[in-house]
């Protein structure tokens, strides 16, 4: 597990951030954990899958970067989609949770490649104050953390009305056969046997867009296959 | 025109009651004009000391649109992959057990499809590993304390076959709120004093103390007030057929032991200790241990019995109470009379050693309410095929007991060298053992489809008790040896990885109550 400290004026005084347009530390995640809101988006580029934690056994949404484990075809010097899942450009920042209940800490990735004492944004001005950019951040990464578990709420949802199903996803590109388990999409014949006072809940739940665009973004598979074999 | 049939009344709230209530109010309350009403007594307590169960009450809970992970919260229900029988086979030598499991997996092996036993008894090398262990992955899954699934597999969904071990009261209860506040049944708090029959011998109603529900009337009565059997024996005087004469065990005395360390391992088989007159139940639920003696009162006494049981439990005994429960083991003559079934204790009890009573409950109403009669004039049909079923399931139920204890080489005591006793073994049973002394057990061997224990079943008893299957002259009928040998490696190979993959039952108890399944 990669470590992480909460940043504070002492400690990182001298601490900069550097970008990286590739986002070159999410090489080897073939699933980028994304929130509902970035459903619309994310679709355009990826499918969007749901996976269990192997820990709780709850879904969680997730942008399919790759087509094996261990591989994400967007990371380059630029990063390939046209859209950039938030975790990323939230690195390496993150939020833990503080003792308290509701206590939110800023925490920094203590061995992340992007930290830099010469160059890029300054967490902490000369006056040990957090930096505008620092404290932009901040809110970005907080604000991630309340849509999270709006998202939790909904993939939930999705679970108990069973709107979502198992799927090997199988291809085959240039002779090669691909095949990932453990995945669940939207399944398509639920959505459209919804009782009417459910499809109505949704739509008032604000559920029915992401839902969609999560079944239509299905066929973003072949997005992937495209951009592997450019 | 004919009476129809469309008031229903359960006369009695244990789990029997309240099974039977959710099976029929669960399918038959789509169905125009039937209301399920059950009538309990506030005064007399439920038995509640059947704490295991079999995969059956699984489907049943989840057709009833049961939320599996709050089951098992509410009840302290922990997974039970099948039982683990010791000593039963030879007379403990000091410091040595004898045993063997009996998994409830079909799943990756299914004697049926192709018999690996004859292999095994044929192979002098693979003999050398115990039966259960050769052929069932879930026999290592037990040995190693685990859980049948993980987390992440769906709720009811099982990675190896699984039931539950429960807390028998916790779990009318539950299953009480789940029909009340779900299915639409009524319940009414009364004690039944009288029942009333018409001049055709059919129940017409039943007459409480509750001056609320002074009489209560119905088309289709269940009876399940257990050991007083209200309707069926007190009514209607339908009779009794004891089996004291094959099954000894009349008594048990049960304690409930409360873990002392937070995180002692939770077994996910029940264990059944034999002992000189009986055997040792011991169920561990979440938060406490159920143990019990079962044992004959005409081969020991009471205090020797408790003070087995204390000794098998140990200091942790030191104390606590026991209850000491009567039991009365034999069936009825007939369980449906005109409009009236019997389910439970009232219908028959054979003994806890294979957990069947819930099981044939929950088979019970299950029959009932997929052939329920909507008029009088369906009655006799049902009633006739409901009655041969269950002679049927009560007779092969007492046979796969009894060869528990008949075919043991025990001679320790009078319980032992009498349960051997040709005279107590049912000649049907008698039949077949003589038989597979030259031939392994195949699905001819079971003649019906309701059968309550399969090929697999008596196969893992008879290897496991040692059985001795000699199939030396006939060794040429079975010439796939190369195919058993690669259906044993697969085993191995299959239970290597799932001792490697699944969870302790502990560790998944406190995710499934935390957590809680997904339904997909």
């Amino acid at each position: 597990m990669a470590k992480v400290s909460p940043i504070n004026a002492q400690a990182h005084a001298n601490t900069k951030i550097k970008q990286d347009p590739g986002f070159a530390h999410s090489q080897g995640q073939h699933l980028i954990p994304i929130v509902v809101h970035e459903f619309a988006p994310a679709s355009q580029d990826t499918p969007i899958v749901f996976i269990k934690d192997s820990e709780t056994g709850r879904f969680m949404a997730m942008s399919l970067v790759g087509l094996k484990p261990g591989e994400n075809v967007l990371v380059g010097e630029q990063w390939k989609g046209t859209y950039i899942p938030q975790v990323l450009r939230n690195y390496p920042l993150v939020v833990a949770k503080g003792k308290e209940e509701g206590q939110a800490i800023l925490c920094l990735h203590q061995d992340s490649p992007l930290i830099s004492e010469t160059e890029g944004e300054a967490l902490f001005d000369e006056n040990g104050e957090q930096t505008q950019w620092c404290k932009k951040m901040a809110e970005q990464v907080i604000s991630s953390v309340e849509q999270n578990q709006i998202t939790q709420g909904y993939v939930q949802y999705l679970a108990e009305k069973q709107l979502i199903a198992p799927q090997t996803l199988n291809m085959n590109i240039s002779g090669e056969q691909y095949s990932l388990n453990g995945l669940y999409v939207i399944n398509e014949q639920a959505l459209n046997d919804l009782a009417d006072e459910t499809l109505l809940e949704m739509k008032k739940l604000g559920y029915l867009m992401p839902t969609y665009a999560a079944l239509l973004s299905q066929q973003r598979v072949h997005n992937l296959a495209r951009i592997k074999t450019a | 025109m004919t009476r129809a049939i469309n008031d229903v009344l359960i006369v009695g709230g244990g789990t029997a009651g309240w099974l039977s209530a959710a099976v029929l109010a669960k399918q038959l309350s789509g169905q125009q004009g039937i209301n399920i009403t059950l009538v309990e007594s506030p005064n007399v307590p439920i038995l509640g000391v059947g704490e295991g169960t079999w995969p059956n009450l699984r489907a049943t809970l989840k057709k009833v649109g049961i939320d599996e992970s709050e089951f098992m919260r509410e009840c302290d229900a922990t997974f039970k992959q099948g039982a683990e029988f010791i000593n039963f086979a030879k007379t403990p030598e000091s410091g040595k057990s004898d045993g063997y499991y009996h998994p409830l997996n079909t799943v990756f092996h299914s004697s049926y499809e192709f018999n690996l036993a004859s292999y095994w008894l044929l192979d002098k090398d693979k003999r050398q590993q115990r039966y259960d262990l050769a052929v069932a992955t879930q026999a290592h899954v037990c040995q190693s304390g685990l859980a049948p699934k993980k987390i992440t597999t769906p709720a009811f969904a099982a990675v190896q076959e699984y039931s539950y071990h429960l807390n028998a009261n916790k779990f009318a209860d539950f299953l009480m709120r789940h029909c009340t506040q779900k299915l639409g049944v009524k319940h009414i708090k009364a004690d039944v004093n009288k029942v009333n029959l018409d001049s055709s011998g059919y129940v017409e109603s039943v007459e409480t103390a509750n001056a609320e529900y002074p009489k209560i009337t119905a088309d289709f009565f269940v009876d399940c007030s257990g050991g007083k059997a209200i309707i069926i024996e007190q009514a209607m005087d339908i009779g009794w057929r004891n089996i004291n004469d094959v099954i000894f065990n009349d008594t048990a005395v049960a304690m409930q032991v409360p873990y002392q360390d937070p995180e002692r391992p939770i077994s996910s088989h029940t264990l059944v200790t034999a002992q000189e007159a009986g055997w040792i139940w011991d169920i561990n639920l979440f938060n406490r241990r159920g143990v019990g003696h079962v044992y004959s009162s005409k081969y020991t006494s009471d205090d020797r019995a408790e003070a087995l049981l204390r000794e098998y439990i140990g200091p942790e005994a030191e104390g606590l109470a026991a209850r000491k429960i009567n039991m009365r083991l034999g069936y009825r003559d007939k369980f449906w009379h005109k409009n009236c079934v019997a389910i439970g204790m009232s219908a028959g009890f054979v003994e806890p050693l294979e957990a069947s009573a819930i099981y044939l409950y929950d088979a019970a109403a299950n029959m009932i309410a997929d052939q329920f009669p909507r008029n009088f004039d369906n009655l006799a049909y049902v009633e006739r095929k409901f009655n041969n079923n269950f002679k049927m399931r009560m007779e092969r139920t007492i046979e796969f007991i009894k060869l528990h204890y008949c075919i043991s080489q025990r001679r320790d005591s009078q319980y032992w060298i009498d349960n051997c006793d040709a005279k107590s073994i049912p000649e049907n049973l008698l039949w077949r053992l003589e038989h597979w002394k030259t031939h392994p057990p195949t699905k001819y061997d079971f003649d019906f489809a309701w059968e309550p224990f399969n090929l697999d079943s008596y196969l893992y008893v008879l290897y496991g008790m040692h059985f001795q299957t000699d199939l030396s002259a006939n060794a040429s009928a079975f010439p796939h040896e190369k195919m058993a040998t690669r259906m044993f490696s697969d085993i191995e190979k299959l239970s290597a990885k799932l001792t490697r993959e699944l969870p302790s039952q502990r560790d998944l108890l406190k995710k499934v109550y935390e957590f809680g399944f997904s339904p997909v």
